[in-house]
């Protein structure tokens, strides 16, 4: 019934859809046509939220962009000199680049599948043997130890789950910090493979039904299994479940561009609605951690893929060319530290980029064997999304070389270009906004795109042509920024095109005003300068990225709320409430007030949580004394101590629960874009300071008697 | 008429220190409460401004004139706030007392007679303190309480207590015919792994007998040294905060089983 009633929509829509593409106008028609369809699509959307409309929506706007693709390839494509065909070819094929995957990822993200977590079953003794890999290669023990004792504290039947660190690195207090910490340590001899050959090594020592994988900076929460683990019971035939990966320190770019406004971050976008619709049409893939796999499957793959540098997407690829299925639960439970620095993040992007290039080439999805249609789709746009660098350059210096050197790589009047490139940007900018606005607000996907574009451009074609050469480099994390400065390395290139942009830029000014000394079509030239403008915009945001803001804060701070006592030298001991708390101190109410005596000092800390009491040595921060908080340093914890605060700080099922973003507004989020640009120029933080805690105490009388209960 | 015993099998765990500020709370949120000390010390008057000098209690009273009544031994520890001292005592007088309270038909009738002054109020709370172990005023009173209260320590030596307490091994008989006894883990200091263990195992065993904790804090004695209230010396002392979490418990507990009507204990709470 579905598949006829299918069939009878696309009996009546191809035919329309086929003249919309192909019936050609001039100017003023198409000036109409497309003002005609974007009204229609404006008052659509505004009809109603619901998915239907969305669908038609992405019908609507991918109909309108292919009847500009169509447009370009019959109607723009006649040069008048070797030099414009040459750039005239380029951008169409830039072009036709962005066109496949606005098809590809309209097609991924058009039935966006809400997984609900599958519950456990009461009898224990069918709950799965587990492993919980930490892998590592050099990291710093101070990152890595923390994951491992919020893996400690994951909750499943002590007999039934093993923790793993996996030392890549051979270090000796990796062995002795497992040791006391109580799991087990795994190690070898070589590091042929990277993390895929450290994974596959381990898998030969350990014996769990499930795999469960953390980057050794991914600290899990604890219900991490058992929101993840039914699945695998409920589908035998279930591979991978893979949830998102969540930053709780700012990337980059949140941190020198956002500067502390309320944006989606880059990961989100994936993370959600593509991941989502991945897993729709049971395309969603590994991400390398924060996953479940079943050993089984693996097995049947030889473990995990060793040939690229990305041997999660890969590995996923391999299953599902075996029929395993893989899941997606979108639900965060687990957090990690975002890459530091701008640099870093290049180079880790880098590694992802020739990595998918190297699936594409070496393991093309589209072809080969055990792939549905959709799946092959999917996976085709998740790998031929990374050779997005070259065509945004292109973009980019386009209309410079118009403005500049006179090369028209357009073969038509600016107006008719203008008539069919307006509804084609138009509708697709308003139709993802629509579906992925809680996600990645408009403009922002651009920005994170300039900003690895130049860097890639060569990586990527590299790997391209010879895609078997590609070395695993792991992403640096845990360091700090500890004063602001300009990473100008990084963005060489950027500055380069952004000071060739503006110059064009100045020139087609001049050539407008002055189109006495020239020979050029003014509509050309404004339309040009336009482009450029809205370009250097982007550019500029992208630049402003590596403008590094000091970030001196290495441990996550908490705002939590919980009684804590305070034992004093002199056996006096005082209830207070706990403001915030990280790994390496707390803040709490000052109730001593004058009986922060000199002589009487702090000596110990006493935090009641649900799980127990944490009783830690502190010292107090000597000046916070005469203030309305005092703030506490905690070093040299006892490896039990710490396991109870990560429990405390990190493994709440509700840890990382925030509210969603606001809907995007794409002209809203283009006025953020220059706030932002402005901000980072002149140095100002916009992030709000957070008004004095409010003095309620952490916990009354009648809150105690409320929690423990008279005895009956 | 509640009355609310505090004994323990041993002693310094701070039975006086909980039945004076018990008192104190109880009279702070609006209750009329008599403090009686059955304990030879004599110690409990301290607690409520009492003159050290000022050694005369119930037995010296008791001794002189057998016919007068408590009401005479009364002495005004603050608003709502009456302690009645055991007073300096010879042995003979310790004795005789004994004598009266171990008469199996002495007990009731001494404190039935007893009652009916203050007692009989039914506003009015009594706390009665005891000498560690055995005493016949505990015995006696087991006939009139209607809750025992038992400061432990939380160290290995309470954990064998437990189940003197369990097996009525003190008095040989259950404390009282009402609510029973109800343990405080008392001198609590989380900084000691024992501690937190025998909190652990008293969870885990008793905890239908596990009235509270109190932290160990210096506050109660330092404000006991300088005869002021532990929130006096120090708002946020963590022992006064915890007796007021036992406090509430406690009449929680009697509010239960004490028909409403006949006590108000706590007038702002009557509504929750």
């Amino acid at each position: 019934m579905k598949a006829l009633k299918f069939l009878f929509a696309a009996c009546i829509a191809l035919p329309l859809i086929y003249l919309i593409v192909v019936t050609p106008m001039n100017a003023e028609d198409q000036y109409i046509f497309g003002l005609c369809m974007i009204g229609a699509c404006f008052l659509l959307s505004n009809i109603s939220r619901k998915h239907f409309i969305s669908v038609i929506l992405i019908l609507v706007s991918v109909t309108m962009s292919t009847r500009y693709m169509y447009f370009r390839a019959t109607q723009t494509l006649a040069f008048d000199s070797l030099i414009e065909a040459i750039c005239g070819w380029i951008l169409f094929f830039a072009e036709c680049y962005v066109y496949i995957i606005l098809l590809l990822s309209s097609f991924q993200i058009s039935w966006a599948l809400k997984r609900e977590t599958v519950p456990m079953p009461e009898d224990i003794s069918k709950w799965p043997t587990v492993d919980v890999y930490v892998p590592t290669y050099n990291e710093s023990l101070e990152i890595v130890r923390d994951t491992v004792l919020a893996a400690q504290c994951l909750e499943y039947p002590q007999d039934k789950i093993k923790v793993y660190i996996l030392d890549d690195g051979r270090r000796k207090e990796f062995a002795q910090f497992a040791t006391e910490a109580g799991v087990g340590y795994i190690t070898r001899s070589d590091n042929a493979h990277a993390k895929a050959g450290n994974l596959n090594h381990a898998m030969k020592l350990t014996h769990g039904e499930l795999i469960a994988i953390f980057d050794c900076d991914h600290i899990a929460t604890r219900m991490f299994l058992q929101d993840t683990v039914g699945a695998f019971l409920k589908d035998k035939k279930l591979a991978l479940m893979q949830t998102p990966h969540h930053f709780y320190s700012p990337d980059p770019i949140q941190r020198n561009l956002y500067l502390g406004r309320d944006i989606p971050c880059e990961n989100e976008l994936f993370y959600g609605p593509v991941q989502k619709g991945n897993d729709n049409w049971d395309a969603a893939f590994f991400c390398g951690s924060c996953a479940v796999i079943r050993r089984a499957a693996l097995d049947e793959i030889g473990g995990f893929a060793t040939e690229t540098v990305t041997e999660d997407a890969h590995t996923a690829l391999r299953l599902q060319r075996r029929g395993w299925r893989t899941g997606y639960l979108d639900k965060i439970l687990a957090a990690g530290l975002a890459t530091e620095r701008t640099i870093l993040h290049i180079i880790q992007r880098n590694r992802w980029a020739r990595g998918m290039i190297q699936i594409l080439r070496l393991d093309n999805p589209l072809f080969g064997r055990g792939l549905s249609f959709p799946q092959r789709l999917c996976y085709l746009s998740a790998t031929m999304y990374f050779l997005f660098a070259l065509p945004r350059v292109v973009f980019l210096l386009v209309p410079c070389m118009y403005l500049t050197f006179g090369i028209s790589v357009l073969h038509g009047s600016a107006a008719l270009l203008f008539a069919y490139a307006l509804p084609h940007l138009f509708m697709s900018y308003y139709t993802s906004s629509r579906i992925n606005g809680r996600h990645r607000y408009s403009f922002w996907g651009e920005i994170y795109d300039i900003l690895l574009s130049f860097p890639l451009v060569i990586p990527t074609l590299a790997v391209l042509i010879s895609p078997r050469h590609g070395k695993f480099n792991v992403t640096d994390k845990g360091g700090t920024v500890d004063k602001a400065y300009f990473d100008s390395h990084a963005v060489k290139p950027h500055l380069i095109c952004a000071a060739f942009i503006l110059f064009s830029m100045i020139f087609g000014i001049v050539k407008y005003f002055m189109p006495q000394y020239f020979t050029v079509q003014l509509g050309a030239v404004l339309l040009n300068v336009a482009w450029s403008a809205f370009n250097f915009t982007l550019l500029l945001a992208a630049i402003c990225v590596a403008r590094e803001t000091p970030n001196k804060r290495k441990a996550q701070r908490l705002e939590i709320t919980l009684p804590v006592l305070i034992y004093q030298q002199s056996g006096i001991c005082s209830r207070s409430s706990l403001r915030d708390l990280s790994m390496t101190g707390c803040r709490l109410d000052n109730v001593l007030g004058d009986q922060v005596l000199q002589d009487d000092p702090v000596t110990d800390l006493e935090i009641t949580t649900d799980h127990g009491v944490i009783v830690l040595k502190a010292d107090m921060v000597s000046n916070s004394a005469y203030s309305d908080y005092l703030r506490f340093t905690f070093d040299n914890l006892d490896i039990d101590t710490r396991r109870e605060i990560v429990r405390l700080l990190f493994t709440r099922p509700d840890t990382w629960k925030a509210a969603p973003h606001k809907q995007d507004n794409i002209i809203v989020s283009y006025f953020t874009v220059l706030a932002c640009i402005w901000d980072s120029l002149t140095r100002k933080h916009s992030a709000k300071k957070k008004g004095k805690n409010e003095q309620r105490p952490a916990e009354t009388v009648e809150d105690v008697i409320k929690k423990e209960g008279v005895p009956a | 008429m509640p009355v609310i015993s505090v004994c323990s099998p041993k002693g310094g765990v701070g039975k006086t220190t909980l039945a004076a500020n018990l008192a104190h709370v109880f009279s702070a949120s609006g209750a009329r409460v008599v403090c009686i000390d059955f304990d030879p010390q004599n110690s409990l008057r301290l607690y409520f401004g009492v003159q050290l000098s000022e050694e005369r209690g119930f037995i010296n009273i008791f001794t002189e004139d057998p016919k007068a009544g408590w009401i005479d031994a009364v002495i005004n520890g603050g608003k709502n706030l009456f302690v009645i001292p055991y007073g300096k005592s010879s042995e003979d007088q310790r004795r005789a007392l004994a004598s009266v309270l171990a008469d199996d038909k002495g007990p009731t009738n001494y404190l039935g007679e007893w009652q009916k002054g203050l007692f009989c109020d039914p506003s009015v709370l009594l706390i009665a303190d005891f000498p560690p172990g055995y005493s016949p005023a505990l015995a006696a009173i087991s006939t009139v309480a209607d809750i025992s209260i038992v400061p432990l320590m939380a160290d290995a030596s309470s954990v064998s207590l437990f189940s003197v307490l369990e097996n009525n091994e003190l008095i040989d008989r259950p404390l009282n015919e009402r609510l029973g006894y109800y343990i405080v883990l008392n001198h609590v200091d989380n900084r000691i792994r024992l501690n937190r263990e025998v909190q652990d195992f008293a969870h885990g065993n008793f905890a239908d007998r596990l009235l509270g904790v109190i932290h160990s804090d210096t506050s109660v004695i330092e404000a006991a040294a300088m005869q002021r209230s532990i929130s006096d010396f120090n708002q946020n002392s963590s022992a006064a905060f915890d007796i007021e979490v036992i406090a509430r418990k406690i009449a929680g507990l009697l509010k239960f089983d004490v028909k409403s009507g006949t006590m108000v204990l706590n007038p702002e709470s009557q509504g929750a």
